[in-house]
């Protein structure tokens, strides 16, 4: 792996972190109760996409 | 919206030749939305193998991944057609305009997945023919059963499965699955919220008279807006992410900038512009097509 490949790892990794936490900060506050047949607990779907990002970067930092 | 508002001719309801049936379920199979994950699986191939793959390998792939998403789309079909019936986008679908029964409809869609897995496994390997179709039983049992109608998040979660295309075109050529790969499967999955948001933007009453909690409905235009353009910043740095893993060079990593800038600055102009969403509907379409050329350039060429 060259210098340049670990530039763009660690930028992109950056770039892509902050975004999904922005998202999830933000999609946890969005009130759904008064949507009928809404969840009011929308903890684990917002995780989801965090989960696995964070496991894909952290699995190409490893490799 | 209530059913008998809807005009059901004796032409609609049974097609008058079998051209018109035939026609009729090709529309079932969702076509265009087929071309999209197409476009994604041969750019997959073609990085997976640093050249162009066999032309065999690429249309035996092609055609299982065309029998497994036209199968997901079809019994798509059957379980939404209460709520095709009361949208405008959709209400013109052959369920809906009865034009096909629904035991037929779902018979076929079934047909469709099974002949796609067992096609895959036939001409490519168990694992392609694995991947199209738990990405077929997760776009109907996790999305359609789901997701789509309980929660604001169906997008989001269900978007997996429309990017599976890229893992299935992967497996196809290397029979196993690489970072590279996963790096794909993420820039369609992050691709996919913004995309459909913008659409849900253009169809928030639809959405809402039947009752599908998408992000607009639910939470406002406002937030929505905002969701979009986060997501874009999210796809931006995955899609970046690609370079690192050492499967594609300076082509793509520039052109992967590019697009991203471009398409963000898009999403800013949604953001005051919330009239022109499906302007940014088209440009998302443009983006992923663009992005996934790129790959195939790249990994063809250096």
């Amino acid at each position: 792996v060259d210098t340049l490949q670990w530039i763009v790892l660690a930028v992109s990794s950056a770039i892509a972190l902050v975004g999904i936490v922005a998202v999830a900060w933000r999609e946890l506050g969005t009130p759904v109760d008064a949507f009928p047949g809404g969840r009011s607990r929308l903890t684990l779907e917002v995780l989801f996409p965090v989960a696995g990002l964070v496991a894909l970067i952290v699995w190409l930092w490893i490799g | 919206v209530s059913a008998p508002e809807i005009r059901i001719t004796d032409h609609q309801a049974r097609p008058a030749s079998l051209g018109a049936l035939v026609k009729a379920y090709i529309e079932l199979t969702k076509p265009r939305i087929i071309e999209l994950l197409l476009i994604t699986t041969v750019p997959a191939m073609v990085v997976a193998a640093g050249r162009w793959p066999s032309t065999w390998l690429v249309v035996a792939t092609l055609i299982g991944g065309t029998l497994s998403a036209g199968g997901a789309n079809a019994i798509n079909n059957v379980v939404d057609r209460d709520i095709d019936r009361v949208m405008r986008r959709t209400r013109g679908r052959p369920l809906p305009t009865q034009r096909i029964q629904p035991r037929p409809a779902l018979a076929f869609g079934t047909v469709l997945g099974v002949a796609g897995f067992v096609w895959l496994w036939a001409t490519t390997n168990l694992l392609a023919a694995a991947l199209s179709t738990s990405g077929l039983l997760f776009y109907v049992v996790v999305y359609t059963l789901i997701l789509k109608r309980s929660t604001v998040q169906n997008i989001v979660v269900g978007g997996a499965a429309g990017a599976v295309p890229a893992l299935v075109g992967w497996a196809a050529v290397t029979n196993g699955l690489s970072p590279a790969a996963w790096v794909m499967f993420a820039v369609i999955f992050f691709w996919t919220p913004p995309h459909f948001w913008a659409l849900a933007l253009r169809y928030e009453d639809d959405y809402a008279v039947a009752g599908v909690p998408m992000l607009p409905v639910v939470a406002g235009r406002a937030r929505t807006l905002e969701q979009i353009e986060l997501y874009t910043i999210v796809l931006v740095g995955v899609s970046l992410l690609l370079y690192p893993t050492g499967a594609v060079g300076w082509i793509y990593l520039v052109s992967a900038l590019g697009l991203g800038m471009w398409l963000h600055q898009a999403a800013r102009r949604l953001h005051r512009r919330p009239g022109e969403s499906m302007r940014f509907f088209g440009f998302s379409n443009l983006y992923l097509a663009a992005l996934f050329v790129m790959m195939a350039v790249d990994a063809a060429v250096l």
